[in-house]
Order: structure tokens, then C-alpha cells, then sequence
């Protein structure tokens, strides 16, 4: 019966090392490919987004739905146009690297007015994509 | 015997700027730049009979800054110059200013070139840009809603994807 307890001892403590190791290890390197851009808008009619992207080189900017172009205008500084829809996907080299990168709306304009709106409300979130 | 002398002679560009209007333009600073990073940028100033003179072997971009139009005109496009030993060249810089600019404003542009432009390039002329902004928003600078309205009204599509890079050296002209 002891013997048992040791080896379940054992065997428990081994788990939690595990865990432990698994958590305080280094970043998992997610390798290339695409970082959502989720524009949070207050507002139910935008035309069109202008973006800010930085932190990173970016390989290219695609999305089926909408329209979006890209520019870089400064090393690892992008500027992102989105026509019609608030959603892009930047591709990267490493998505593991997604905390470097930060975006925020630099433009937004009313879908019927053309009118530029103020940008306080706005905000971008970034995630991994698949 | 005789042996013969050589003369190395670099190229000579003699450039002309002119106005629709008023003729020979003086004081208009006009780039030279060589293409591809890390490439020569030069300065010249048209004297008063609207000319200057460069002189050296190479492929050039010759053109006016944005900012170095003279007011009323409307930006000329760049012009590529190359030049080779002994050769010379004349360049003509036609400027279209007055009613004739108003006029004609509008038009050579795509809509690529007014996307690059709000993106950060500079690849439209200012009059371009006011005439964007007028056919737009009307709130006295080219932005999104100008672009936005054009599309709009050209229906014209934006090129996909990513654009490319600004040439690091020469982002924006002299």
C-alpha cells in the first residue's frame, strides 16, 4: 500500500512538473501566416477604414469579402485601406510575433456622405489567424 | 607617330520649363534623381531663360516636386533622361497653368494613384488633389471620403493586396 502511494506520489508530482515546464517554457512559434484586423466601430455605415499598422514586416494584405490595399510607408509601418467592410488580414512571418504588432484607425468616412468621422470610438483588434 | 588624344565628355542635358501661359519659367527648382535606393539626388534652378544644364553619364528621373510648382500649374510628370558620353540632350518641362490647368486637372490619374497617394506615396499633383476633394467631401483636403466618392462614381476597383514599399531614399521629392 506504501508502495503504491509513493509511486502515485511520484507519478503526480512528475504531471504538475510537466505542466509547470509546458507553461514557463519559451513562445510557441506559430510560423507564418495571416493576423486578423477587427476594426470595433460605433458606427453602422462605414465606407471606408484607413488603418495604421505597425510592428513587423507584413508579406501581403488579402480578404475575400471587401476590398483592401496596402501600402508600406516606413520600415515595418503600413498604411491599410479597407473598402466597404471592417475586417483585413495582414500576413506575417511568424504570428507568434502578434503582440509586436499594434493598429489603430487613422481615417473613417460615412458610407453616404463622405464625411470623415471622429476616430475616438474606433478601435482595432488584433488576433491569430488560422 | 601620332597618338591620339581622348576626351572623355560626359553626357550634357540642357532642360527647358515652360508655362502654357507666360513662357520660359525662372527659379523653378527642378529634381534629378537616380533611380533604386542609395541613388545621387541633384537640385538645379532654371535660370532666366527657363533653362539648365546637367552634365553627367546616367539614367535620370527628371521632374518638379509638388511643392516647386508654380502656383496655378499642374504638375508635370517625371521624364527619364539617359545620358552617354559626348551625347546631348534637350528636355522640355511643359507646365499647363491658368484656365487651361483648372481644365485639365482632372484627368491622368487612376484610381491606384489616388490610393497610393492617401496611403502616403506621393503620386498625385496638388491640383489633383483639390479636384478630388471637390468631386468628394469638399472639406478642403484630399482624404477618404474623396476617394471614396470616386470610386463611387468611377466605379473603379482598388488594386488588392500590398501595394509595395515606398522607395526608402526618396519617399517624397525634393
Amino acid at each position: 500500500m506504501k508502495r503504491s502511494l509513493r509511486f502515485l506520489t511520484i507519478v503526480a508530482c512528475s504531471v504538475v512538473l510537466g505542466c509547470e515546464r509546458e507553461v514557463a517554457g519559451p513562445e510557441r512559434v506559430l510560423g507564418p501566416g495571416p493576423l486578423e484586423l477587427q476594426v470595433a466601430t460605433p458606427n453602422a455605415d462605414d465606407g471606408a477604414l484607413l488603418l495604421a499598422v505597425s510592428g513587423g514586416p507584413v508579406d501581403s494584405v488579402t480578404l475575400s469579402e471587401f476590398e483592401v490595399t496596402a501600402l508600406e510607408v516606413a520600415a515595418g509601418d503600413y498604411r491599410v485601406l479597407i473598402h466597404g467592410g471592417s475586417i483585413a488580414r495582414v500576413w506575417v512571418r511568424d504570428r507568434g510575433t502578434r503582440s509586436a504588432y499594434v493598429a489603430s484607425v487613422a481615417q473613417a468616412v460615412s458610407r453616404s456622405t463622405y464625411e470623415r468621422r471622429a476616430i475616438a470610438g474606433y478601435a482595432v483588434i488584433i488576433t491569430a489567424g488560422r | 607617330m601620332t597618338q591620339g588624344v581622348v576626351i572623355n565628355c560626359p553626357g550634357i542635358m540642357v532642360a527647358t520649363v515652360t508655362s502654357s501661359s507666360a513662357g520660359p519659367l525662372t527659379g523653378v527648382q527642378v529634381f534629378i534623381s537616380e533611380p533604386g535606393p542609395g541613388g545621387g539626388l541633384w537640385l538645379a534652378t532654371t535660370d532666366a531663360s527657363g533653362r539648365f544644364t546637367f552634365q553627367q553619364d546616367g539614367r535620370y528621373s527628371v521632374g518638379i516636386a509638388p511643392q516647386n510648382v508654380p502656383p496655378g500649374c499642374t504638375q508635370p510628370p517625371s521624364q527619364i533622361v539617359t545620358l552617354v558620353q559626348q551625347g546631348l540632350v534637350q528636355v522640355d518641362i511643359p507646365l499647363t497653368c491658368g484656365a487651361a490647368a483648372q481644365n485639365m486637372d482632372h484627368v491622368d490619374f487612376t484610381a491606384d494613384a489616388a490610393a497610393r497617394d492617401l496611403l502616403g506615396a506621393v503620386t498625385l499633383s496638388d491640383a489633383q488633389r483639390a479636384y478630388l476633394d471637390r468631386h468628394g467631401n469638399h472639406d478642403g483636403s484630399y482624404d477618404l471620403g474623396d476617394l471614396l466618392a470616386f470610386l463611387d462614381r468611377t466605379h473603379a476597383k482598388l488594386a488588392p493586396g500590398l501595394l509595395g514599399a515606398m522607395p526608402r531614399s526618396k519617399e517624397r521629392a525634393p
